[in-house]
């Protein structure tokens, strides 16, 4: 085992804020304002501030471990498509032990009680290719109902309820544990013009009610006003609402992302959330992006439920993301744990930069593409600077 | 191909309706049927089938996705025509997608793909065939269809764009077609938004130098005539990303540094924006005034 404090291309990166640390001095006294100029000076509002003001617990993120990142690798976990289940679930135990630096017993406790209702939060975009792997998801739960969690309090849980049965998340492979979409969407209905099975007669999207109108991340930017929006998005306003699984239902939240790319940067722990714990987010992609993935996190919804993120780099796709693209996905035999999301999306990018540059892909490393994780360092959500992560590399 | 009928070409576009293709019949290849109805995708809705990535696709041109699935027993492929505007945006999709281009045998069109997926650029049509579970003998099916779809389609003229692009010391294979800022984004950061005021219309060309050991990029943005290259310019300059620092400027070009202390120049001459960037000195740029 050793430790690593940073990866190659993120110390370059390090250094190159003494370029730019006088202007982000100047910034840091209002969180949105410092928001603000991460994204360009026309970064429009969101109501951050106010979500700032909310107390936030003890073990909330950054959570137990600010700033470790475990990483596992293992050239026998797969081959091709064939994932070896009794390597993961292997793999999966050392990292989570070496992240407490306990049993797996004992590591439970830290994050658990037997009352939780633990969410588990998967990627099964690209079913199959690049999604959440089933034997990740059975080493978790198999670790949850050992350690004596009844099977009716596991929650495996997406945005979309149709792709978590594409990618093979269904009460057959799991019984006794719900298998939830926050929404259903209807993928036929743009071709067939039957919106029966997504659409109320009055109008509104039958998922509605999924969604906590309390609790919600507002963006000055609105949604178009057309059915397939709608169909996908569930609201089209200013506002997205978080689910009410969310919300009301788990108290502890587990996010297994997938090791891939979008465009420059990443879409792993941080989007997963980030994108897949409200609705009405596609509005927000170009004006927001990546800060999405930050503020998202800063609800005490999330913030102070994700004990543990997986990122499940059995897999990974290093270009064409975060849609499915078999010919840059390869096998990384790799698995990281971390509590902290933020410091594992730091060393994960690095890693990615890394790979697309060995791979031949364009790199454009602008800092833009990691602004919003030294937004969240900054909102003491997590650690992004590479200098204070403890990498540990089994 | 004059570049004004290029123009004119793009404009024709505009005001012509999607032309459908006819995808292959079941039966195509033994064995195999369509599996359920064609879909068909408008720019609207194309986030419907590739949510987080319709943007480039719409940024360069997207008429028309027309989707059909073909299966035997349990195994599946799907077939994706994504018809674009034009040629030039057909091929600016198909080199960002491909990455390095891996050749199949007996593929009348540039193609690049293996196991699970196979890229085609054909006339003003990107083509994608996937295969799911990755089943060899899917391999030759893929072709099959490729091949058919592929003698369906008129001929348009070659696209001679990347040729504008200079010969000397150009790194090949690294030559790259935009149209707007989701296509600039993984060369350089210029600036937010449509920074280089291509406006969805005009096309950019980009690709990688190396003179002396010493590795840079050059990226060349054709605009109709002199005062709209001009005018961009202008935007650029007003615009620059604030991760840029302006050192020398002029009415027509400015030289700036980067964040990673790197050297960039800017020079609008007749119709076009002729960027260099990542050079590692300031002096003697390698672009001509």
């Amino acid at each position: 085992m050793k430790r690593e404090n940073a990866i190659h291309g993120f110390e370059k990166k390090i250094k190159r804020r003494d370029f730019i640390k006088g202007s982000a001095a100047v910034l840091l006294g209002t969180p949105a304002l410092w928001a603000q100029t991460a994204s360009g000076s026309n970064r429009i509002k969101t109501n951050i501030d106010h979500v700032l003001k909310i107390p936030k617990p003890s073990r909330a993120l950054p959570g137990l471990f600010p700033g470790r990142v475990v990483q596992m690798h293992n050239a026998e976990c797969s081959s091709g498509q064939n994932v070896r289940s009794e390597i993961v679930r292997e793999m999966f135990r050392k990292t989570v032990m070496t992240l407490t630096d306990s049993n797996m017993k004992n590591s439970f406790k830290r994050f658990f009680s037997r009352k939780d209702v633990v969410g588990i939060k998967v990627n099964p975009v690209g079913a199959g290719l690049i999604s959440t792997r089933l034997e990740v998801v059975d080493a978790l739960v198999d670790w949850l109902v050992e350690c004596g969690l009844q099977r009716n309090q596991i929650v495996i849980w997406d945005r979309f309820d149709f792709m978590l049965k594409e990618a093979g998340f269904t009460e057959e492979r799991y019984p006794g544990i719900a298998i939830e979409g926050l929404q259903t969407m209807d993928v036929q209905a743009l071709q067939s013009q039957d919106h029966s099975r997504w659409l109320t007669p009055d109008g509104h999207h039958v998922s509605e009610d999924q969604f906590d109108r309390n609790v919600y991340y507002w963006a000055d930017v609105e949604g178009p006003e057309d059915p397939a929006y709608l169909n996908q998005h569930v609201f089209r306003g200013k506002y997205s609402y978080f689910g009410k699984l969310i919300t009301q239902r788990l108290t502890r939240i587990i996010n297994v992302a997938v090791f891939k790319n979008t465009g420059n940067g990443i879409s792993m722990a941080t989007k997963n959330l980030g994108y897949g714990s409200i609705c009405n987010t596609n509005r927000l992609h170009q004006p927001l992006f990546f800060d999405v993935c930050t503020e998202v996190l800063a609800f005490p919804a999330i913030r102070d439920k994700l004990v543990l993120n997986i990122t499940d780099g059995i897999i990974a796709q290093y270009e064409g993301g975060p849609g499915p693209n078999a010919n840059f996905t390869y096998n990384h035999n790799t698995l990281y744990a971390a509590t902290d999301p933020f410091a594992l999306d730091s060393i994960c990018h690095a890693q990615m930069v890394e790979k697309r540059r060995s791979m031949g892909i364009r790199v454009n490393e602008h800092p833009r593409f990691t602004e919003y994780l030294r937004y969240a360092e900054r909102l003491n959500l997590g650690i992004a600077d590479p200098g204070k992560i403890d990498h540990i590399v089994i | 191909m004059p570049f004004f009928l290029v123009l004119l070409a793009v404009a024709a576009g505009l005001f012509n309706p999607p032309a459908s293709v006819t995808c292959p019949e079941s039966g195509f290849y033994p064995g195999w049927d369509q599996s359920g109805n064609v879909q068909r995708f408008v720019p609207e809705t194309l986030f419907n089938h590739i949510n987080g990535g319709a943007e480039l696709f719409n940024e360069f041109g997207f008429r028309e996705l027309t989707l059909q699935r073909y299966a035997r027993k349990d195994t599946e492929i799907a077939l994706e025509v994504y018809e674009m505007d034009r040629p030039e945006s057909a091929l600016g999709v198909y080199l960002m997608k491909s990455g390095r281009e891996t050749k199949q045998t007996g593929i009348p069109a540039r193609h690049s793909g293996g196991l699970y997926q196979l890229m085609i650029v054909h006339s003003r049509y990107y083509i994608q065939i996937h295969n799911f579970s990755g089943d060899s003998a899917a391999v030759q099916v893929m072709k099959e269809l490729a091949v058919r779809l592929i003698h369906s389609i008129p001929v348009d003229p070659g696209v001679d764009l990347l040729e504008r692009l200079p010969r000397e010391n150009r790194v090949p294979g690294s030559q790259w077609i935009f149209r707007g800022p989701y296509g600039l984004q993984p060369v350089f950061t210029l600036g937010d938004g449509d920074i280089l005021s291509q406006k969805g219309e005009y096309y950019g060309v980009t690709g990688d130098y190396e003179k002396e050991g010493e590795l840079y990029t050059r990226i060349v943005v054709f605009y109709p005539n002199e005062s709209t290259a001009y005018s961009a310019f202008q935007y650029l300059s007003d615009n620059l990303d604030p991760f840029l620092t302006v050192l020398e400027s002029g009415p027509d070009f400015m030289v700036f540094q980067d964040y990673e202390s790197l050297y960039g120049r800017v020079h609008t001459k007749n119709s076009t924006l002729d960027i260099v960037v990542r050079l590692k000195e300031k002096t003697d740029p390698p672009i001509g005034r």
